[in-house]
């Protein structure tokens, strides 16, 4: 058992460690939108397309789509641990579309703007630019958006990645999913206008509240000392708490048709005048899920293995969590290989 | 007394010297991670020091080990009886209350008579200039009312899974200084043993249906007051041609429309210049096809 010597010592050392970490945080700065150089090529509304030129183009461009909620820096958090790099180190020209901030009016904006005007905008752009349609790579609610592209205009599509992308959100393990069910996301907008990312982070703590809330801060003494982790560690604090509201009317419109309905699963999704369903995706499709994902249980990402055909469709396991799969050490060996081997198949 | 010669006592003697700074150092830990500064009823971190006070005094160690854990239930009832929503709404459903009760536009601001009130009550908010006025007050009034409910069934099931999570904490730690199960050696041990456990409790009230019903209710009990106080207040704004969100509201749906067909029209207008020029080169490769033909 404890002992008290020992257990002095060891607050004594911690504290001392907190106070470490806490002075060498005053002189990292999170603010980053991310590790690679850029340019915007493109904008509509408050959507801005940016490109990350290789220094030699050698395949196919990759046009990728991130979720509204947060921002999309994560894929490309630090020269070692981005996605962004690594597709483009492997000669792909690199498109990332950042939905930006709502503005006060943006309040109506909805799923017909971000998938039929931005999102499919910015596809035509990629076209354009390259003669060819792009290989898509959505990620979670961009995975989602990126399926509903490719079912309204497939000849817009070559490949398509769907990471940590939730299809069926009716799974017996999907809490996220349990907790949306009965609510009243149009009072919610109407509420808010634009719903507030702190109103949307509280949500998410309360999915775990002891590891985000305790733990994670009872461990950062063990990043005194070590100015490139801290800076890490910075940087998630500001990538997790620091996300754009979201729009009031596309936020409650994607609430109720995919976490409620469960229509991209069922009868099909009503955008752009159509209703959207998943056997009209013609692109080859790799899912890639998280065993360990606490906001898209596998079963939610793998239901799309009954949408697509067996010869368009792969997927791979990996075996960490929702973050882990843009941001770990083992993505890097593990995902980021086998994202550009596909694409190149 | 040579050092060295009672071991135990010069232990004692140093445990005693530092218990205090071994105290402040928890409050001071809790506190700066941010757990709960001022709650009452002490500090979680004086909590942990008091179980970890008791896990080296075997002499009594039952009713001590039991008493620090009835401290620990008592803080954790402590705080979310702080988390109450007493203050702020209270006075505001106060307030309110005496308004409804009052009536708004009654210029002598007296209660009716006896024999008139529940008639008043009953249909003030029917009949009258101002009855509009009484429906978004009442609204407001059943709104703050549902919010409050709301707020307490998912704070008790809240407190009912942290105290759970104490008790099972308490089981595991009595097992393993049973020899059941490993024993911490250490406070980060003994922190983790607390969190596997209470989130472990945690975890089950998330995938259950109450859970989930209640935080659903208090979602929308919290949107719909927000509504009606906005719209409570607006509704004087309105009267009084100020800046209301009314209009503001109104002004920015147009706006969003206007630019939604702007942007539509100007994509539109690049395809068909895109169209024509994709015309354009089919008519000069044919053009090219047919001088090549005739040249042959």
């Amino acid at each position: 058992m404890i002992d008290p010597t020992t257990a002095y010592r060891e607050a004594a050392e911690w504290q001392r460690r907190f106070a470490q970490a806490a002075g060498e945080s005053l002189g990292i700065t999170d603010a980053t939108d991310g590790a690679t150089p850029r340019e915007a090529v493109w904008r509509a509304g408050g959507a801005t397309l940016y490109h990350y030129p290789p220094a030699k183009v050698t395949a196919t461009p990759v046009l990728i789509v991130y979720s509204l909620v947060n921002r999309p820096f994560i894929l490309d958090l630090t020269e070692e641990r981005s996605l962004v790099r690594a597709l483009r180190d492997a000669g792909h020209p690199v498109y990332l579309l950042d939905w930006g901030d709502p503005a006060g009016a943006d309040r109506f904006l909805e799923l017909d703007d971000y998938i039929g005007d931005f999102l499919r905008g910015a596809a035509r752009r990629v076209a354009e630019i390259h003669g060819a349609p792009p290989d898509l790579l959505g990620v979670c609610q961009g995975g989602v958006f990126s399926l509903c592209l490719a079912a309204l205009e497939p000849s817009l599509v070559r490949r398509l990645i769907t990471l940590v992308t939730p299809v069926d959100f009716h799974t017996p393990a999907d809490t996220l999913g349990r907790l949306a069910r009965k609510m009243d996301f149009d009072s919610v907008a109407d509420a808010f206008g634009n719903v507030p990312a702190a109103w949307l982070n509280t949500v998410f703590i309360s999915l775990k509240p002891y590891r985000l809330l305790s733990q994670r801060y009872m461990d950062l003494p063990e990043l005194a000392g070590d100015p490139v982790a801290l800076a890490d560690f910075l940087r998630m604090e500001h990538w997790m708490y620091g996300g754009p509201d979201q729009a009031g009317t596309a936020f409650a419109q994607f609430a109720k048709r995919f976490y409620q309905e469960n229509a991209l699963v069922g009868d099909g999704v009503e955008l752009c005048g159509q209703r959207v369903t998943l056997t009209a995706v013609q692109a080859p499709v790799l899912t890639i899920f998280a065993l360990n994902d606490h906001l898209v249980p596998p079963a939610a990402a793998r239901a799309l293995s009954r949408h697509i055909p067996s010869e368009r469709y792969r997927e791979h396991a990996f075996d960490g969590g929702h973050l882990g799969v843009f941001v770990s050490r083992r993505a890097r060996r593990e995902i980021f290989p086998e994202l550009t081997a596909w694409l190149a198949d | 007394m040579v050092s060295g010669e009672h071991p135990e006592a010069e232990w004692l003697a140093f445990f005693q010297s530092i218990e205090r700074q071994g105290r402040a150092f928890w409050r001071e830990a809790v506190q700066q991670t941010a757990a709960a500064p001022g709650i009452p009823g002490g500090n979680p971190g004086d909590a942990f020091s008091e179980l970890w006070r008791v896990l080296k005094n075997r002499d009594r160690f039952d009713e001590e080990m039991d008493a620090a854990f009835e401290k620990m239930r008592g803080q954790v009832d402590a705080a979310f009886s702080a988390a109450e929503p007493t203050t702020l709404t209270d006075a505001l459903a106060v307030a309110l209350r005496k308004a409804a009760e009052t009536g708004i536009g009654d210029e002598a601001q007296l209660d009716p008579p006896l024999w008139l009130a529940p008639w008043v009550y009953s249909i003030s908010h029917r009949i009258g200039p101002f009855h509009e006025e009484q429906q978004t007050l009442n609204e407001l009034l059943l709104a703050l009312d549902h919010h409050q409910e709301a707020h307490q069934r998912c704070a008790a099931l809240l407190h009912g899974a942290a105290r759970e999570g104490l008790s099972r904490f308490q089981t595991r730690v009595l097992a393993a200084l049973g020899g059941n199960g490993e024993a911490p050696d250490t406070l980060r041990g003994l922190y983790e043993m607390w969190l596997t456990e209470s989130e472990a409790v945690y975890d089950e009230l998330l995938a259950g249906d109450a859970w989930a019903a209640a935080f659903a209710d208090l979602s929308n009990a919290s949107a719909q007051l927000l509504s009606h106080c906005r719209e409570h207040v607006d509704s004087f704004l309105v009267m009084l041609g100020f800046p209301n969100r009314r209009d503001l509201v109104d002004t920015q749906r147009r706006l969003l429309t206007v630019e939604r067909q702007q942007r539509r029209q100007a994509e539109e207008s690049n395809t068909a210049k895109l169209l024509d020029e994709v015309e354009k080169l089919r008519r000069e490769v044919a053009a090219l096809q047919r001088r090549s033909g005739s040249k042959r």
